[in-house]
């Protein structure tokens, strides 16, 4: 038992943290501790991504393997944990300044980490949905937390309602396989759901993968995202962007890999179907957009095909790809939005792309990672963004899912227009009222930090790849 | 005695009429939310169901979770709710469209 | 390298002149060396490894064809870099042109020395870029600012297209090395058509092939070195190398030598023709650049070793008579202040040295015998006429382009320069001597090598065994017998003066012809362009269109669809239902149940869905009776009541339903609310006609009995479990208590809207 405890310590930790902020800030008169409680937490996540990231390299089960703790889970915590804390500390000076810094944001985003958590360990279905549960609740309100803006509420409430029903959908699975394999825990789905499996189980699966493609926001079941991106306040969107679709992926992995493992033909084509649509639909809807957050709900739409293409392959090499091409995605993210943050001018929020006219003038810097980091989005070479790309390409190649993989290519030249469109704005674009000069250093350092990364990691990807590559054994056998 | 299937498809029932309710009313996003709790609630039969039949008591156990757990979703969408219509001033489901493109 | 900097003098621009000068004539040195070992068949290689784990490494090889081009971008990158800087060189923007000018040539360099095919994509991308910097280099011109980002658009859709085969290509040979490419047999692989239509999409972009070529002229906005050196000599020539490196990969297939020699004939004519139309003569060049380009298309298309020989030599002589003539058309301009044939004459006797340019390199664009410009067109014409296929067209375009060349070279080099002097904005006198080395340099090697055609041979033979696949042998004379490809030539001289001759009334009968004519290339692109935004637009609203339930349609839609497909597949459709046997008790609970939901689901009023729903989870709770599980059965009834409460509670916050929103049953809704209900109920009742499997039940209850502490397995099960349970359930709770709190909690008054 105790052992068992040992395993989800993090996750217990957390939420200790979290309620001991919550009370801590209630008997002190609330958002006065607002910050330090937003310091404290991003702290706390990057010591136990180092904490999971350099401790035990060996894989453990608890509760009679309800949570599992590999190589893969690890992967995907750590880099869930530094996204967070990045994405919450680049969001602490537009949250101050828009009077929004209460102390229920950081608490807020420690519940929904410590799901994705849950998530990505998860090991049976009950605690797939109690991780998931976990995230979503705290991801409807800190959508909607901006609670005196329309545009925010209606984004909460898209979210909500949407997001109960993929629940609902995905429970509905959970029940049949559950009903037709005998169990819930994956260790015994994968050991009934071989061959040719049942017509019970194989709706189970269709459900919980409808379910799921919603949380990764795959077409079509993407279409909360534009909307909740738009909508929610900035750094919020920010973290919409990156922590949820990682926990979300290595969910998606977990259920077709670690419960469905042995019947890669029925749901890679499912999955591919997914991806196809992702793809193309990020790609082309992103064309006339004119709001940066929701050009960015559309990329991350279309990047999310190209992480399924990973997962479609059904191989380790696929689950390698998609774990690297989310890391690089993540970082991507991170600096872009250090930037959408900073957008401001005459001291208001602006998220136009119009604003970008001729950034390369009036910030040249700025001006400069953002194009290095546009690239990598676009998938340009040399820039990371491209490798990504490359792994999955590689492994549904390999795979044989050749079809997959040329609409992919095709599907990333279509999408990498409205990214160099950018490009042109700020390079070529007329002359407009430039943005205000001032970027707080935290922002600062992560965009050019990222762009420095989307540059040098070309040389060995920091080494993410080996670690992928374990990660991906552990869960593909 | 009656079979398991009975009672699956009284849960396939309860589902396809909150799948139905969602569709058929365009009034007011309550009704979606209580459409949705619906859809859980013929998850819960279909749990206890099998729970019954495979003469193992973790379905029962699930159960308990959705429950809480719809309990705790219906208390967030109705203050989400409550807010949207502060500052919408309708809550009509057609009115949830501010937001496009 | 900077140690020969100070023989230039400062005025050229002061630092940056003489850097730019010395860096591509040190580079250009350093390359004439390699050319004995290439000469000799050798290939040299460099590498470092990149992403070892994909198998990608920058290297950078140097054969015959890699060689050619860089003693020509370096070569004329000199000559060039030296012209510039006397005439723009006392501009304020020259140090960044020069910049430009200095990345473009790295980029072109690591293009053509690229063994690497995403580091050949990546020196792509630089060209294409500082390409636009320079044409946009006079920025405030409006037409100056179209015309870059035209070319920008046109050439960088064509280069992510390639990007795109280079990724395909990859894959089907495994390996990203031209080198290694080269030795793998993809002719039969199902994605050479892809492959091949990306490549050339890249291509021909590139090198403004018919129906792109309209940027080419465009493009001619630029300052004058610069169309010289980008737009006739290097850029455009990069579709050009890539055709002919991936001719022996892709080669041979009918696609590819249709789409070439069609695209690069009709190319060649329709630019000799519109170079007619034209009296400015830089536009005059530009559009017999596009014909050079398009003839070098058609015969490394035709792919015959007498074909590549051809277009090899002929790319020496096109690069050297076209720069000579840009620099020369620079100069006049410069000093007079004009660039149209029918102003300038005569002016040979006030600027002799830029006539004396002018006439040479326009004697070996018209093909007339010492010079090198001959012995190209003798070879494509003997290449032509030996084509095993195609011949008529082949041979026809490459007349039809060859006679309307010379009538060109008159034009250019006759006009201008002969006659009576004309009248000019500005008094005519000779160029500076800085600006006039690059002409005489460039129009004297087109005489040098027509005399003493061995030197050509040493770069041409390897060039052609590397675009061939296999050394080809090359013998280049200028006079050997008198055969059809000579009597072919006479004719053209003969079609050439006669075109000469009336070339004024051709120009006034190809206006007529261009004011009705409907297709504008040029205009057709914006239109696409706005084609496209409109499109995406349009989509965008339709499908992100805002209304939550058109959301909710979309899901369900797409689910009953898969579902559907699914038990087609499975073939499961036919269901049997047996209803004996079934209680009172049962069906009164099962019409309970149903006819709650169903009021919950249409009800009008709000109190009405809030009774019926709380009847659904009484029935609920009546079944999990039935099975045995009163503790679930009592939490089901107090989360009824819970939520029976909460909403009462939010309905105090809320509207009342307004009956004239209850709108009609939309046709479509129906549908996939009967396609999803149908086909999820079928997909039940068809799942049940299956056994459960109870494998894993038998097998917890067999072996778990030794690994856990208990005799009952599922006590066992529970008891691990509820830690888990619990601390996830008070996790959720605490949430949703947080959330309601952050989203209730008093809102101050006046922000309330």
């Amino acid at each position: 038992m105790s052992a068992d405890l040992n395993i989800i310590l993090p996750e217990i930790l957390l939420s200790l943290f979290a309620m001991g902020a919550l009370l801590g800030a209630v008997y002190t008169g609330k958002d006065k501790l607002a910050l330090p409680i937003l310091w404290a937490t991003a702290g706390l996540f990057v010591a136990m991504a180092f904490w999971i990231g350099v401790s035990g390299d060996t894989d453990r089960m608890a509760f009679g393997g309800m949570f599992t703790d590999d190589a893969f889970s690890r992967f995907a915590k750590v880099t869930i944990l530094l996204s967070a804390a990045a994405v919450l500390l680049l969001g602490q000076d537009y949250m101050t300044r828009n009077d929004m810094l209460k102390f229920e944001y950081p608490v807020l985003v420690t519940l929904a980490v410590v799901g994705m958590m849950t998530m990505v360990s998860a090991g049976d279905l009950m605690v797939l949905y109690m991780g998931l549960e976990l995230q979503s609740l705290a991801l409807y309100v800190v959508a909607s937390m901006r609670r005196d803006n329309l545009r925010s509420t209606e984004a909460g409430l898209k979210y909500f309602v949407l997001g109960a029903l993929s629940s609902g959908l995905l429970l509905y699975g959970a029940s049949l396989t559950y009903g037709y394999a005998g169990t819930t825990n994956f260790a015994g789905i994968i050991a009934a759901a071989e061959g040719d499996i049942s017509l019970g189980l194989l709706f189970g699966l269709v459900f919980m993968a409808s379910g799921l493609a919603f949380k990764v926001s795959a077409a079509p079941f993407h279409m909360w995202t534009p909307d909740v991106y738009e909508g929610s306040p900035t750094p919020v969107t920010a973290f919409f962007a990156t922590a949820p679709k990682v926990a979300a992926m290595g969910l998606f992995a977990r259920v077709v890999h670690d419960a469905f493992g042995g019947v890669v033909a029925d749901w890679q084509q499912i999955i591919a179907l997914l991806a196809v649509a992702s793809m193309f639909l990020g790609a082309i809807a992103a064309i006339g957009q004119t709001d940066i957050k929701r050009l960015m709900a559309y990329s991350s739409i279309a990047h999310m095909g190209f992480a399924l293409m990973g997962l479609a392959a059904g191989t380790a090499a696929g689950v390698q790809g998609m774990l690297i091409y989310m890391a690089i995605y993540v970082t991507m993210n991170i600096g872009t939005f250090a930037f959408i943050l900073s957008m401001r001018r005459d001291g208001r929020d602006v998220t136009d792309i119009a604003a970008l006219n001729m950034l390369s003038k009036s910030h040249p810097t700025h001006a400069l990672a953002l194009l290095v980091l546009l690239f990598s989005l676009a998938g340009i070479p040399p820039m990371l963004g491209f490798f990504g790309k490359l792994y999955v390409l590689q492994a549904a190649v390999d795979a044989g899912l050749f079809w997959l993989a040329v609409l992919g290519v095709v599907a990333s030249v279509i999408g990498a227009f409205y990214y160099l469109r950018l490009v042109y704005f700020m390079y070529f674009g007329t002359e407009g009222e430039p943005l205000d000069q001032a970027m707080p250093a935290i922002q600062w350092v992560a965009m050019v930090g990222c762009a420095a990364i989307m540059v040098l990691g070309i040389v060995n990807l920091f080494g993410i790849e080996g670690l992928a590559a374990a990660a991906a054994e552990t869960l593909v056998r | 005695m009656i079979g398991l299937e009975h009672y699956l498809t009284v849960a396939a029932a309860l589902f396809v009429i909150g799948i139905f309710g969602i569709f058929l009313n365009r009034k007011n996003v309550i009704i979606i939310l209580m459409s949705v709790e619906l859809m859980l609630l013929a998850v819960n039969i279909n749990l206890v169901a099998f729970s019954a039949f495979l003469g193992d008591l973790t379905g029962q156990v699930f159960t308990l979770f959705v429950l809480t757990v719809a309990a705790a979703e219906a208390a967030i969408g109705l203050a989400i709710l409550v807010c949207f219509f502060r500052n919408r001033g309708t809550i009509a489901v057609e009115d949830v469209n501010v937001m496009k493109g | 390298m900077a140690d020969t900097g100070p023989q230039v003098p400062r005025l050229f621009g002061g630092p940056s002149g003489w850097i730019s000068v010395a860096v591509p004539l040190v580079l250009f040195i350093w390359f004439l060396q390699f050319i004995p070992a290439i000469a000799a068949g050798e290939t040299l290689r460099w590498s470092i490894e990149w992403v070892p784990s994909l198998d990608v490494a920058i290297s950078f090889w140097l054969d015959g064809l890699s060689l050619t081009f860089a003693l020509l971008i370096t070569g004329i990158g000199a000559l060039v870099t030296l012209y510039s800087a006397q005439y723009l060189g006392t501009q304020p923007q020259y140090p960044r042109f020069i910049l430009f000018l200095m990345a473009f040539m790295i980029g072109m360099l690591g293009l053509v020395l690229a063994d690497n095919l995403l580091a050949l994509f990546v020196f792509w991308e630089v060209t294409t870029i500082s390409s636009y910097l320079l044409i946009g280099y006079l920025a405030d011109e409006a037409k100056s600012r179209r015309s870059a980002l035209q070319a920008l658009l046109v050439t960088g859709t064509g280069g992510l297209a390639f990007l795109a085969g280079i990724v395909l290509i990859g894959f089907a040979a495994g390996s990203f090395e031209l080198s290694e490419i080269r030795d793998v047999e993809l002719r039969d692989h199902p994605w050479i058509v892809a492959i091949s239509i990306l490549f050339l999409a890249g291509a021909f972009t590139k090198s403004a092939q018919f129906p792109f070529h309209f940027w080419l002229p465009n493009a001619m906005a630029a300052p004058t070195p610069v169309s010289a050196y980008l737009h006739s000599a290097t850029m455009v020539k990069a579709g050009i190398y890539l055709m002919a490196r991936m001719n022996p990969t892709l080669g041979g297939t009918d696609l590819w030598f249709w789409s070439l020699t069609i695209a690069g004939g009709f190319t060649a004519v329709f630019a000799s023709i519109l170079a007619m139309r034209q009296s400015d003569i830089k536009q005059v060049l530009a559009y017999t650049t596009l014909m050079a380009l398009g003839t070098l298309t058609l015969f490394i298309g035709a792919g015959t070793s007498a074909a590549i020989k051809g277009a090899m030599l002929f790319l020496i002589v096109h690069s050297l008579y076209k720069a000579a003539l840009f620099l020369m058309i620079g100069i006049v301009d410069h000093r007079t202040g004009s660039r149209e044939a029918e102003v300038l004459s005569g002016l040979s006797r006030k600027m002799p040295l830029t006539a004396l340019a002018a006439v040479l390199a326009a004697l070996s664009m018209a093909g007339i015998p010492p010079l090198i410009g001959f012995i190209g067109k003798e070879f494509l014409y003997k290449a032509a006429l030996s084509m095993p296929t195609a011949q008529l067209w082949i041979t026809g375009t490459a007349f039809a382009a060859s006679a309307l060349m010379f009538a060109v070279g008159g034009i250019v080099a006759l006009r201008p320069f002969f006659g009576k002097l004309g009248d000019t904005p500005k008094a005519p006198r000779e160029g500076p001597i800085a600006m006039l080395v690059g002409p005489l340099i460039l129009a004297g090697l087109g005489l040098a090598l027509g005399v003493n055609s061995d030197w050509a041979e040493t770069l041409v033979r390897p060039a052609t065994a590397a675009v061939y696949g296999s050394p080809v042998a090359v013998d280049l004379y200028l006079y050997k017998e008198v055969n059809a490809a000579l009597i072919l030539s006479l004719v053209t001289f003969a079609t050439g003066i006669v075109l000469y001759l009336g070339h004024r009334r051709l120009r006034a009968r190809l206006a007529s012809i261009e004011s009705w004519n409907p297709i504008h290339f040029d205009r057709g692109w914006d239109r696409f362009l706005d084609g496209f935004a409109a499109f995406a637009k349009w989509q965008a609203q339709k499908l992100q269109h805002g209304v939550l339930r058109r959301y909710i349609f979309v899901i369900f839609a797409f689910l009953g669809v898969t579902a559907a497909y699914a038990m087609w597949l499975r073939d499961a459709w036919q269901v049997q239902f047996d209803f004996t046997g079934v209680a009172f008790r049962d069906w009164a609970v099962l019409i309970f149940i149903t006819a709650g939901a169903f009021v919950t689901a249409t009800a009008n009023s709000r109190m009405t869905a809030v009774a019926a729903l709380g009847v659904v989870g009484i029935g609920v709770a009546l079944i999990f009776i039935m099975f045995g599980a009163p503790d679930v059965a009592i939490t089901q009834l107090l989360v009824e009541t819970l939520v029976v409460v909460l909403v009462a509670l939010a309905m105090l916050k809320l509207p009342y339903l307004n009956p004239k929103k209850i709108a009609e049953i939309r046709g479509w809704d129906a549908l996939v609310a009967i396609l999803v209900g149908t086909t999820s109920a079928i997909v039940l009742l068809a799942s049940m006609a299956e056994p459960l499997d109870r494998r894993l039940t038998d097998y917890f209850e067999l072996t778990s009995w030794p690994e856990a502490y208990g005799r009952n397995v599922v006590n066992v099960i529970l008891v691990d479990f509820r830690a888990l349970d619990t601390f996830g359930e008070i996790a959720v709770v605490m949430i949703a208590a947080l959330g309601a709190f952050v989203l209730l909690r008093g809102t101050p008054k006046g922000e309330e809207k």
